[in-house]
C-alpha cells in the first residue's frame, strides 16, 4: 500500500499553513484578552481543517482507494497539530500552558490509539490495503 | 408488449449486476494479446466483447494504478513524439498466475460441450 499519496501531502500543506495562522491568532487574541476572537478563530480553524479533511480525503479514496478508515489524515493532523504546538511554544508564542498541550496530546493521543486498533482490524478485511470488495470492482 | 418491456428491463438490470466484475477480466485478457497502452486496452475491451462492455479511461486509470500497487501489473514507459511517455502495461508473473487460476475456475467450464449445448 502506498500510503504517502499526493492529497494527504496536499492537505498535510495546507493543515501546516492553517495550524501555524491559527497558532499566531490565538497566540494575538489571548494577549488581547480577547474571547470574541479566541473562539472565532477556534471556530474558523476548526471548520477550515474540517473542510480541508473532507475535500482532500474524498479525492484521495476516489484516486487511491486505500481503505484505512481515515487514520493515516488523522495521524497527519495529531503530528502537524501537536507538533506546531509544541514548536510555537518554544518560538514564543505562549497561548497555551505547557500542561494544557501536555494534556491535549495525552488525551487526542488516546483517542488516535482506538482509531490505529480499529484501523489494524479493518487491515483484515484488505489486502495490500485495498478492501477486498473493491479491488476488482 | 408488456413481457418485452419487462423482459428488457430485467435484462438491463441483470446485466448490470454481471458486468460490474467483468472488466478485470477484459482487462487482463487483453494484456495477455501484449502489452497495451490505455486507449490501446480500452480499444479491445471495446471490439473484443462487440461493444458489450465499454470502459472509460479513468476508470481504466484508477483501476490499473490499483492492480500497479498490487503487484498484478507493470508498466514500461516508452517516448511518443509528443507529450509525455506512454506507459505500456503488461501482467506480472503473478498477475499471469491469478488470471490463469480464474480462468481455470471460473471461465473453462463454459467451454464444456454439455455447457455449450445448453447455450445453442
Amino acid at each position: 500500500m502506498k500510503a504517502l499519496t499526493i492529497r494527504l501531502g496536499q492537505f498535510a500543506i495546507c493543515a501546516l499553513v492553517l495550524t501555524v495562522l491559527f497558532r499566531y491568532a490565538l497566540n494575538l487574541c489571548i494577549d488581547a484578552n480577547s474571547t470574541i476572537g479566541t473562539t472565532t478563530s477556534s471556530i474558523v480553524y476548526g471548520g477550515f481543517m474540517f473542510l480541508i479533511g473532507w475535500y482532500f480525503g474524498k479525492k484521495d479514496a476516489n484516486e487511491n482507494e486505500i481503505h484505512d478508515i481515515g487514520f493515516r489524515f488523522h495521524l497527519v493532523t495529531y503530528i502537524l497539530c501537536i507538533g506546531i504546538g509544541y514548536g510555537v511554544y518554544h518560538l514564543g508564542w505562549n497561548a497555551e500552558s505547557l500542561r494544557a498541550m501536555t494534556i491535549t496530546a495525552i488525551s487526542w493521543g488516546i483517542g488516535l490509539t482506538i482509531h490505529f486498533i480499529f484501523y489494524l482490524i479493518e487491515q483484515k478485511r484488505t489486502i495490500k490495503g485495498y478492501a477486498r470488495e473493491d479491488i476488482f470492482q | 408488449m408488456e413481457n418485452d418491456l419487462i423482459i428488457s428491463e430485467l435484462l438491463n438490470a441483470w446485466e448490470e449486476t454481471y458486468k460490474k466484475g467483468q472488466l478485470t477480466f477484459w482487462v487482463f485478457l487483453s494484456l495477455k494479446e501484449n502489452n497495451k497502452c490505455v486507449e490501446e486496452i480500452k480499444e479491445f475491451v471495446e471490439k473484443m466483447s462487440e461493444g458489450s462492455m465499454s470502459c472509460e479511461e479513468q476508470s481504466l486509470y484508477r483501476n490499473l494504478r490499483k492492480f500497479l500497487n498490487l503487484g498484478i501489473v507493470a508498466y514500461d514507459s516508452k517516448r511518443v513524439s509528443k507529450g509525455p511517455d506512454r506507459k505500456y502495461y503488461y501482467l506480472t508473473d503473478m498477475g499471469k498466475e491469478l488470471f490463469q487460476h480464474f480462468v481455470e475456475r471460473n471461465i473453462k467450464i463454459f467451454t464444456k460441450e454439455s455447457i455449450i449445448n445448453l447455450l445453442n
